[in-house]
């Protein structure tokens, strides 16, 4: 990916520098914060330099990475979170905000993001959306969540590109992150969190 | 081994390969082929019709088949 972090990267490997520091993009609601830390320094460390608030969960490898528990991986190194940090995107989750509904408008902005070359990418991820989308709204249905994984199931691995793939490898991990919120939706049709997250990118309706 | 190798941004979903094979091919819940394997004379004569009957050319012969003499269209 030819974005500025890569490109000063492969600068200093040009000059024959080893690399002992890692380039992380912060994305909060109200913007995008840069930040270079040595590659021993915490995740936590490096939140705190680009003056993130601590946040309930994080989204580590951009739209198509992983979700955790920030507690789960704020004290580890950079290092040890290299493949999983990948191009260093990291997009972090207000403790008010509701990482379900965050979930859906990213995974619509992935949809909308398909080349629309490949079928299953262009069908599934539009449904995966509508799906999460009503979850996330307190419009679920019942089993919605083995729709979800049913549908992922018949997305991964089918598209020309990965693309679809990391769209269900992040859906699967918020699956898992957010389970408790996904659980309050189905019963109570709300989890009480704010559901006005902007994400980046995202082309408004 | 017979299989078909799907080119999947060829495919547009026009079935022909599942009224020819329908044995290597299931559609998916949007109606995109997915391919299973075949071992017998029967599996390697319904992978190559699929490779001809396919309008976009998105289906080609692969597995231990695709490398001999077999008709192969590409």
């Amino acid at each position: 990916v030819h974005n500025v972090e890569t490109l000063a990267r492969v600068a200093t490997l040009t000059g024959g520098a080893a690399v002992t520091t890692q380039l992380l993009t912060f994305t909060t609601p109200t913007g995008q914060t840069v930040v270079e830390r040595d590659l021993d320094s915490t995740l936590a460390a490096a939140a705190a330099v680009a003056g993130v608030a601590s946040p309930s969960n994080v989204l580590l490898g951009g739209y198509g990475g992983t979700w955790h528990r920030w507690d789960s991986v704020s004290d580890r190194s950079l290092r040890s979170l290299g493949s999983i940090i990948s191009a260093g995107i990291v997009l972090t989750l207000p403790r008010e905000t509701c990482g379900a509904a965050v979930t859906a408008r990213v995974l619509r902005y992935l949809a909308q993001s398909s080349a629309r070359q490949c079928g299953p990418c262009l069908f599934g991820l539009a449904d995966l959306a509508d799906v999460m989308d009503r979850v996330a709204s307190g419009r679920g249905r019942r089993g919605d969540i083995d729709r979800l994984q049913s549908i992922a199931a018949s997305v991964a691995s089918r598209g020309a590109c990965h693309h679809p793939d990391g769209a269900v490898r992040m859906l699967a991990s918020a699956l898992d992150v957010f389970a408790a919120d996904l659980a309050n939706h189905r019963r109570r049709g709300h989890c009480g969190r704010r559901h006005d997250h902007i994400v980046p990118g995202e082309v408004a309706a | 081994v017979t299989s078909l190798e799907l080119d999947a941004a060829r495919c547009d979903g026009v079935g022909m390969c599942l009224l020819v094979a329908p044995d290597l091919v299931t559609l998916d819940r949007w109606g995109f082929p997915v391919i299973e394997e075949a071992d017998d004379a029967r599996g390697l004569r319904q992978a190559k019709a699929a490779a001809r009957a396919c309008p976009h050319r998105a289906l080609r012969l692969a597995g231990d088949q695709a490398a001999g003499s077999l008709v192969q269209r590409t």
